[in-house]
């Protein structure tokens, strides 16, 4: 199964989404988690390092994560409320930058992108097509480690501009805000969606149950587990333990010569039909 | 095009200018050089290739390099170019998925460099020298949006002495239509049974769509390759295979052809390791393949029977002449 994580900075920031997929509040290690079945909610504090350190506990922690959305407020030469996707993210210290792969424009069509630059202190220099925050290069940093760049993205609301100074910000406005974006939030979740996930999972589950009845070498593990992939995806259904298979080594003969002998049919319905 | 990536310095370019007019909602990023973006080691090209962004470039250093040695069609010099990385299609056997790390599309702006270098490597050269296009993108499925065939024909069409290979699985054959054919250029198709094409060729056009692209092209004067590689293993292979070449040897004029080639599905190891990672529930790659050196393949009696039997098949119909197998040892 798919397992989203949100990260957000600050409580106000986290309250609708809690609200809206009705996470309950767990304490893992220190960490500020809210966890349903479907979704995480992880709440890092304000600061790139805070959020690198909590970002890389919790994908520590939660090896089930499939993907992040790093979700807040940021300043920019936009009206106040205006939804942003970081189609680059910046880390203003270092330089270093990364460019996640965006969902399809038809499935967000009015989320304009920028250049999100990530400061230490709040900046003020407002400029359009550039937003400011404080975590998204700690979360993306911690984050690229595991997760690829179609699973890591960053929605930020414009909470601050030339107008309306990041000193104006308050809370109800910023529940406001968040709340206005989730179903923003919701379209990310659907294009963190993998379908491999399931089999993946299947897979390590099936060979390691069976690691515990029989020893196999790391090699052998491996080759376990590919030939468990092939024959569930040539056949459907996972391999079936045989009484001859007495040790590892016989099992994965056994399972090379049932695969070999698969026949691979491109018309009839009677072989395996691609 | 959802996305598209401009390195900077080619952010003025009039084919930048043109490109990116075409797609006047698309998010656009700026970047420094393509590397950053297309080479980034944590990406998913199967998730990529769902939406995957364009990239507009320049292509510096080597743009024409030498084939590999069995990578030819009776030519003495071989070598090949990429103006693009990467392809609108999602052929599940093809080796970009486990050669790129990213499924996004670089398209390099600077056509004239290309051609200055091809001009180059030319004069080089006592005989007349191979250039093919097809290789790391398919040679015409972007056309309407890079119009690099045109100007790539109008530079050919003044240096004989090269051969061009166009290569492809698209019918974006307007540009070639729309202009005499000129004699140092072959449209190549690369062709598969219709069940194979429907299974594993996302995206592609029909077999009976590329025959009649092949037919416009010929009865225009163009002279045409048969490309049937790779071949791929079926239970029921001498069937879909035989059917096929018949449907398209019926349908053309056969002495006409320039080429035929033929050529097993392998794929280099490292590239195989990361394809099954990327599609474990391929059935193509799930198949039983075998090690072959640094190479994973059909096993070897599988791999000849089904070269065997294509060739002699196809022998009954072509010249030996017209024929270039392209299996390396």
């Amino acid at each position: 199964m798919n397992l989203p994580c949100i990260i957000t900075a600050l409580p106000a920031e986290s309250r609708s989404f809690i609200e809206h997929f009705k996470l309950q509040g767990q304490d893992l290690n220190g960490l500020q988690l809210y966890t349903s079945d479907h979704c995480l909610l992880l709440q890092t504090g304000i600061g790139k390092l805070a959020a690198a350190g909590k970002v890389a506990a919790i994908l520590q922690e939660r090896p089930d994560i499939t993907g992040i959305i790093n979700v807040g407020i940021a300043g920019c030469d936009a009206p106040l409320g205006t939804q942003l996707v970081a189609g680059c993210v910046e880390d203003a210290g270092s330089g270093k930058r990364w460019f996640p792969h965006l969902p399809p424009l038809r499935a967000l069509p009015d989320l304009k992108s920028v250049v999100l630059q990530t400061h230490d202190k709040p900046e003020t220099h407002y400029q359009s097509g550039v937003a400011f925050d404080m975590e998204a290069a700690g979360v993306f940093s911690a984050a690229r480690g595991r997760l690829d760049s179609s699973s890591v993205q960053s929605v930020k609301v414009v909470s601050d501009n030339q107008s309306s100074l990041v000193t104006a910000i308050d809370k109800a406005q910023v529940f406001n805000w968040m709340a206005s974006c989730i179903p923003t939030v919701d379209t990310i979740i659907k294009y963190l969606q993998d379908p491999i996930v399931d089999q993946v999972r299947q897979v390590d589950a099936f060979t390691a149950s069976l690691a515990q009845q029989m020893h196999f070498t790391a090699t052998q593990m491996h080759q376990l587990h590919r030939m468990t992939t092939q024959h569930l995806t040539l056949c459907s259904i996972l391999p079936v333990l045989d009484s001859s298979d007495s040790t590892a080594k016989a099992m994965l003969q056994r399972l090379k010569s049932e695969i070999a002998a698969i026949p691979l049919s491109y018309t009839s319905t009677s072989a395996t039909q691609v | 095009m959802d996305t598209i990536y401009i390195e900077q310095r080619v952010s003025e370019h009039p084919r930048t200018l043109a490109i990116v007019a075409r797609y006047p909602k698309a998010r656009i990023i700026p970047i420094e050089r393509y590397n950053e973006v297309f080479n980034n080691a944590s990406q998913n090209f199967r998730k990529q290739k769902q939406n995957p962004a364009l990239i507009l470039a320049q292509k510096e250093g080597e743009r024409v390099l030498p084939t590999p040695e069995q990578y030819h069609i009776g030519g003495q010099h071989n070598y090949y170019f990429s103006h693009m990385l990467n392809c609108i299609y999602d052929c599940r056997y093809c080796f970009l998925q486990g050669m790129y790390r990213s499924a996004n599309y670089v398209v390099f702006v600077n056509y004239e460099d290309f051609f200055a270098d091809i001009k180059a490597k030319t004069i080089l050269h006592e005989y007349p020298s191979w250039y093919f296009s097809g290789y790391d993108c398919d040679s015409l499925a972007l056309e309407p949006i890079t119009q690099f065939v045109e100007h790539c024909l109008d530079a050919f069409s003044e240096i004989p002495q090269a051969w061009l290979e166009l290569r492809t699985k698209s019918t974006q054959i307007r540009p070639l239509l729309k202009r005499p054919a000129i004699d140092n250029c072959v449209v190549a198709f690369s062709l598969s049974p219709e069940e194979i094409v429907q299974a594993e060729e996302h995206k592609t056009a029909s077999l009976q769509k590329r025959i009649i692209a092949l037919q416009q092209l010929q009865a225009h004067g163009w002279k045409i390759g048969l490309r049937f590689d790779p071949l791929i293993q079926a239970s029921e292979f001498e069937i879909i295979y035989g059917r096929m070449f018949e449907q398209v040897l019926s349908a053309i004029d056969i002495e006409a052809v320039h080429s035929v080639s033929l050529g097993p599905f392998r794929l280099p190891r490292d590239f195989h390791r990361k394809m099954i990672k990327l599609y474990p529930d391929s059935k193509l790659l799930s198949a039983q393949l075998e090690y072959n050196g640094m190479h994973v393949s059909y096993p070897k009696s599988t791999e000849t029977k089904m070269i065997d039997w294509c060739e002699s098949t196809l022998l009954d119909r072509i010249a030996p002449a017209q024929y270039f197998p392209c299996v390396s040892s």
